[in-house]
């Protein structure tokens, strides 16, 4: 069991981020507008 | 819980006379003394604009039916969306947002959400009193933007 110490909140920056992903069983993903704001902003 | 997120505050640097008209306050240290869950702790609502930031943890108790786009900014951590056919229930696709992510929700769909440990989201949405009806006669389309 987690220690509330150990919890670890994370949050995006430039230089580190993880981006998620839209997974289509029976749908247009691009309905979905996915982006992600920190892989927009490092376009150069 | 957000134990670990910083709690320090903004500097204001009003100019005399000014000091009771400029406020600033950190976003991310009031939601992490939240001690909801899928509600909105604090709305900014700007004409039909609704921005809600909210906690999320463990499961949303409902499957959540909607009437007009949603957009999702997932401020922290994780959440794994569920997404439905809104009438038939039949299984669309899968969204997993992770921190910097953006989506929007289409106006046809229902969804579950899922989030592994407490995160930060930020629900966007028109209050516009026509925009569901507008949906409901397919006069607009059930996704934000045309690619």
């Amino acid at each position: 069991m987690p220690t509330s110490q150990s919890v670890r909140t994370v949050f995006g920056s430039l230089d580190g981020y993880v981006k998620g992903s839209v997974q289509v069983i029976d749908d247009n993903p691009k309905d979905y507008a996915f982006s992600n704001v920190f892989d927009v902003a490092a376009i150069p | 819980m957000f134990a670990d997120v910083p709690q320090d505050e903004p500097w204001i640097g009003a100019e005399p006379g000014f000091e009771g008209e400029i406020h600033a306050f950190n976003l991310f240290a009031y939601l992490s003394r939240s001690d909801v869950t899928w509600n909105p702790s604090v709305c900014s609502v700007v004409k039909d604009s609704l921005l809600c930031p909210t906690t999320e943890e463990h499961t949303l108790p409902i499957t959540h039916g909607n009437d007009r786009v949603e957009w999702f900014i997932q401020v922290s951590d994780e959440i794994i969306w569920a997404i439905e056919d809104k009438v038939t229930g039949r299984p669309l696709a899968r969204v997993v947002m992770k921190a910097g992510d953006v989506a929007a929700m289409p106006a046809d769909i229902r969804h579950r959400g899922y989030s592994p440990k407490r995160s930060m989201l930020i629900v966007w949405e028109n209050n516009d009193h026509q925009v569901a009806r507008l949906h409901q006669e397919g006069k607009i389309p059930p996704y934000p933007v045309e690619f």
